[in-house]
């Protein structure tokens, strides 16, 4: 037959293949017998799909409407995908995003429905806690419903703390002196990251914790990256550097999948949000038996607890025809039996009050909120409009790297940045 | 000759201590891969596996990644589009290098800048592109990238090897009365079948490795190709081990694997081309 | 009976036979038509390629004169990217890392990859090797990334270095010390890629007429002598394609670095290509990642150009 020959029959192929391929149904497969309809939930959080899509079926068979997961396993594509689709008719009829700054651009676009009026019966009837919706609005109303909410916690391994006797920190000197003790013993006490995006971490948790007014003021352009907080905060952090306190910096993205230091007790305390929890799970570890949370304590007593927290919420497209329909379902979601069940495949906390988790980790955490009245500040990443945090957080890593280099030059480039952008805005 | 059966000797020796620290990543993925995770976490990744996990570990990656369809998808990918442009190349080479086109420099660098353009800035345009014509998210659209990606680089490899085929083979075809499109058949092709073989190999590793267009030109799970879902496994949120992930990692890569040990014996006994002297 | 042919030319023949003698195989009617038919030749390859890309890429040279940020609409900005990128500070360690390694992958997976494919030509265990240094590629590109990111980091050779008791290489950062992760990731693609040079390499040596390599041996041509004189000059065709395409996929190297650094720590091993999909995408400037994207584009085709139309005279004459 020769090569040519194969060539046909394979070229031949090639045609039967493409109409295959043009006649396969694209995105949503229309109602079934039992009017169940499922819309595309777009997200770039591919782990969470069997979670997404079980819930979606029990949105259907509540409500007639329900999601199916419709992963992007980079982050990037799928926000560039998203953006490229959002005012047209073929966005996406759901999908997730960020909060606060950076939704701000979606919803100046058009792109996402408002649901203003559902807020209300979520905060009045569920308990939503409206800390956490305020970071869905914009211009008094709201754009988004909470899909996740995670506190900034410190997690800790309970074999390294049981071994040199040392318990949850209520103070931040308390915290020092752990950290000390286990300096001491060869652990390291925090564990440290260094990417592009993660050089945020430290910097938000210690100026939060001296000064949370400064912190508000900094991340809507108040105040400079030059200003005395934050010369004191950026002082602060080297400190505890110098004192050797931090692991030497690893690569976040390749590590918190697989937190192997943490996991073996290299590094003894991890500042990560507790979305992290599920990877410390499948690792092996047992919350409330290998390893613990808390919430950092303040650094100056006076301003009272303080902690930072992360949202993402579901949003729904403003120019999708399915609109009302995914409205809907997002409704549906906010009940709460869905959110308990959600929670529950998650290993999430809801941010509703009626809806109570059972991880023992995030039991003690919401205790400790209560019993501290913790005042929840939104993430910088999300606080601060992207044009600042991507690239101050990735400036961030070079002090990350080099704990001692020429402080105000430093904080200068990152003002320079930041009032790139606060001067032209609105 | 002693000197040369030497130096040949010495050269010889080192390339074994260069394939020994070649081998060395591709034995520790696979012996992490057969890691179950507390194995993994509580010793050295360089430690031999302590039990054997690699069933367990690809059946959670198989399960929380979705490789099913995506497996199956990426194999009418990967050997259409490779097939396909290998022809479609072979057509454009017979022409730049054997029929010497006018303008045929010319013609060679339309197709080959393809390539040139930075990949990854095709995201949004094809994105939009495709939402505009209608191909997105369907079997045929994929084919057709796929397709397209890869002739630059065939039409390149094969416009080479044309060259290296003696004239007089094709003058004799000529004279004899033969068309242009049956002395590309009869008399290029078969000779180039070592070529192409490669072409393929790599076309299809390259389709297969895709990540980025598979998960912008698609939505849907029954189109998506495998390594949009593996990548699931990875990052931030909910990732998972790392014997998980590279179990899943291995899982995906076994048909480039299968189809590189199946098409060896071609390059490895090479291919005797006293045939074209005959 | 074919006497040896002169160096440069191992594959003999009367390939060189000047134009003239062409034209008389057929008259210029001929010819005319000939030329028509030849020309359906390239249109499947055109069509696809400009139909699927040209789009693209005008679009994307639009793109580099607005302030286009992948969301709201656009405003016309004239050459005002062109102008940012010549201030950027990033610009220095962009082109610096681009042709780090633009010429390390050049010269080390395609220098490596010869030198193993001539080596092991026809030694035993040919295949053995060939599978060695394949098998990188052959498990693809994200279990390359997953399993050098994991190396590269702390759980990874620095245990293996403590267990070793090389005390000061188990504290390098390889990803994190700057320029030492531009070299890591560079070690890393090599290991990846030597295997498919060497592959076509191996088919590159298979075409050499074996009469004319057991001519030269009895000639006493051995070893050295017969790399330089046989053997390289008729790898020369193949080796351009390799050396074209290592060009084109060296200047836009991207996907492992994406993939272990993201072009970081804060922008330090970033090359054009990962630029500018930073910029469009993580920074939403997609008017000055266009803008990037177009300078390298220009970049490449001028290397490649120039490569290319050489190697074309060459094989003419």
């Amino acid at each position: 037959m020769g090569v040519r020959g194969k060539k046909q029959v394979l070229a031949a192929a090639t045609c039967i293949a493409a109409l295959a391929g043009t006649t396969s149904l694209a995105g949503v497969p229309a109602a079934s017998a039992t009017s169940q309809a499922y819309l595309q939930l777009a997200n770039d959080k591919p782990g969470w799909t069997s979670g997404f899509n079980a819930i979606g079926k029990d949105l259907a068979k509540l409500d007639g409407v329900g999601w199916q997961a419709q992963p992007y396993s980079s982050t990037t594509a799928f926000q560039a995908v998203v953006r490229a689709a959002a005012t047209t008719s073929k966005a996406p009829p759901l999908f997730t995003w960020w909060s606060g700054q950076q939704l701000v651009p979606l919803v100046k676009a058009g792109a996402v429905a408002n649901m203003t009026s559902y807020v209300k019966t979520w905060e009045a009837k569920y308990g939503l806690n409206p800390d956490v919706e305020d970071a869905y609005k914009v211009n008094g109303q709201y754009y988004g419903a909470p899909l996740y909410t995670s506190d900034w916690v410190m997690y800790y391994n309970k074999k390294d703390f049981a071994k040199y006797h040392l318990s949850v920190p209520l103070t931040w000197s308390a915290l020092m002196q752990d950290a000390a003790t286990l300096k001491s013993h060869g652990i390291a006490p925090f564990a440290y990251y260094v990417d592009d995006w993660a050089g945020f971490i430290w910097f938000e948790q210690i100026l939060l914790e001296e000064d949370p007014s400064a912190y508000q003021a900094l991340v809507n352009g108040k105040i400079s990256y030059t200003s005395a907080p934050v010369v004191k905060a950026m002082a602060t952090w080297r400190q505890i550097a110098d004192k050797g306190y931090f692991s030497p910096p690893m690569n976040i993205d390749t590590e918190l999948g697989s937190p192997t230091p943490f996991v073996n007790g290299q590094d003894a305390m991890l500042l990560i949000g507790s979305w992290e929890e599920s990877s410390l799970t499948k690792a092996g570890m047992v919350p409330g038996k290998d390893f613990g949370a808390f919430i950092v304590p303040p650094i100056n007593p006076k301003v009272g607890w303080q902690a930072i927290f992360e949202t993402g919420p579901v949003v729904v497209s403003a120019h999708n025809s399915d609109m009302q329909q995914a409205l809907k379902a997002v409704n549906t979601f906010m009940q709460p039996s869905v959110q308990q069940a959600w929670d529950k495949l998650m290993d999430f906390t809801s941010a509703e009050s009626v809806v109570k988790s059972t991880d023992p980790t995030a039991v003690y955490v919401a205790h400790e909120i209560t019993a501290e009245k913790v005042h929840l500040n939104n993430r910088y990443w999300e606080a601060t409009p992207p044009q600042v945090a991507v690239p101050v957080s990735s400036d961030l890593s070079k002090f990350i790297l080099n704990p001692n280099l020429n402080l105000m030059p430093f904080l200068q480039t990152l003002q320079k940045t930041a009032q790139a952008y606060w001067a032209t805005a609105k | 000759m002693r000197a040369a059966k030497v130096k040949g000797g010495l050269l010889y020796s080192c390339l074994a201590v260069a394939a020994l620290l070649w081998v060395l990543p591709v034995w520790w993925t696979l012996t992490n891969a057969i890691k179950s995770p507390n194995d993994f976490f509580a010793h050295p990744f360089y430690d031999v596996p302590r039990e054997f996990n690699l069933v367990s570990n690809i059946s959670t990656a198989w399960d929380s990644a979705g490789l099913g369809t995506g497996f199956i998808n990426s194999i009418i990918y990967g050997v259409v589009g490779a097939a396909a442009s290998i022809v479609i190349a072979s057509l454009a080479a017979y022409a730049i290098s054997v029929l010497r086109i006018r303008g045929g420099f010319i013609v060679f660098m339309a197709i080959f800048s393809g390539t040139v353009f930075p990949l990854q800035m095709y995201i949004v345009p094809l994105f939009r592109m495709y939402n505009s014509i209608g191909l997105y998210d369907s079997r045929a659209g994929l084919i057709l990238f796929y397709t397209a990606i890869s002739v630059p680089f065939c039409t390149l490899v094969l416009r080479g090897f044309y060259t290296t085929v003696p004239g007089e083979l094709r003058e004799a075809a000529l004279v004899e009365g033969a068309g242009e499109a049956r002395i590309l058949r009869s008399v290029y092709a078969p000779l180039s079948i070592s070529a192409a073989l490669v072409l393929f190999l790599f076309q299809f590793t390259w389709i297969w490795n895709d990540l980025l267009f598979g998960i912008v030109l698609t939505s849907s799970p029954s189109v998506r190709p495998v390594m949009a879902s593996l990548t699931s496994l990875m990052g931030v949120y909910g990732g998972s081990s790392l014997p998980v992930q590279l179990a899943g990692a291995l899982v995906a890569a076994s048909p480039m694997l299968v189809l590189f040990f199946g098409l060896r014996r071609f390059f490895t006994e090479g291919l005797s081309l006293v045939a074209r002297r005959g | 009976m074919k006497t040896l042919p002169p160096p440069g030319r191992a594959v003999g023949g009367p390939r060189g036979a000047p134009v003239a003698e062409r034209a008389t195989l057929s008259g210029r009617h001929q010819r005319r038509r000939r030329s028509l038919s030849s020309y359906l030749f390239v249109v499947p390859a055109l069509v696809l390629v400009v139909g699927m890309f040209w789009y693209s890429i005008v679009m994307t040279v639009w793109l580099s004169f607005t302030n286009s940020n992948g969301l709201s609409s656009a405003q016309f900005v004239g050459l005002a990217n062109y102008r940012a990128m010549l201030s950027d500070p990033a610009l220095l360690t962009n082109v610096y890392n681009t042709l780090i390694w633009a010429v390390a992958m050049i010269v080390l997976p395609v220098g490596l990859g010869l030198v193993a494919a001539v080596a092991l030509k026809k030694r035993r265990g040919r295949s053995v090797f060939q599978t060695v240094f394949y098998l990188p590629y052959a498990i693809g590109f994200v279990t390359t990334g997953v399993i050098w990111s994991f190396l590269f980091g702390t759980s990874g050779f620095s245990e293996l270095f403590n267990a070793l008791g090389f005390r000061s290489l188990a504290n390098v950062q390889w990803l994190n010390q700057v320029p030492l992760n531009t070299y890591s990731m560079i070690v890393a693609s090599t290991w990846q890629t030597m295997g498919t040079d060497m592959l076509l390499f191996f088919v590159g040596l298979d075409t050499i007429d074996r009469q004319v390599t057991e001519a030269a041996s009895l000639d006493g041509a051995v070893g050295w002598k017969m790399f330089r004189f046989i053997t390289w000059p008729s790898l020369s065709a193949m080796t351009r394609v390799i050396i074209a395409i290592s060009i084109v996929n060296a200047l836009q190297a991207f996907n492992l670095i994406w993939v272990m650094t993201q072009g970081g720590p804060y922008g330090s091993s970033s090359t054009f290509a990962v630029w500018t999909y930073q910029q469009s995408f993580q920074y939403y400037k997609m008017g000055y990642g266009a803008a990037i994207a177009v300078v390298l584009t220009v970049f490449v085709l001028l290397a490649s150009i120039g490569y290319l139309r050489r190697s074309l005279r060459e094989v003419r004459a």
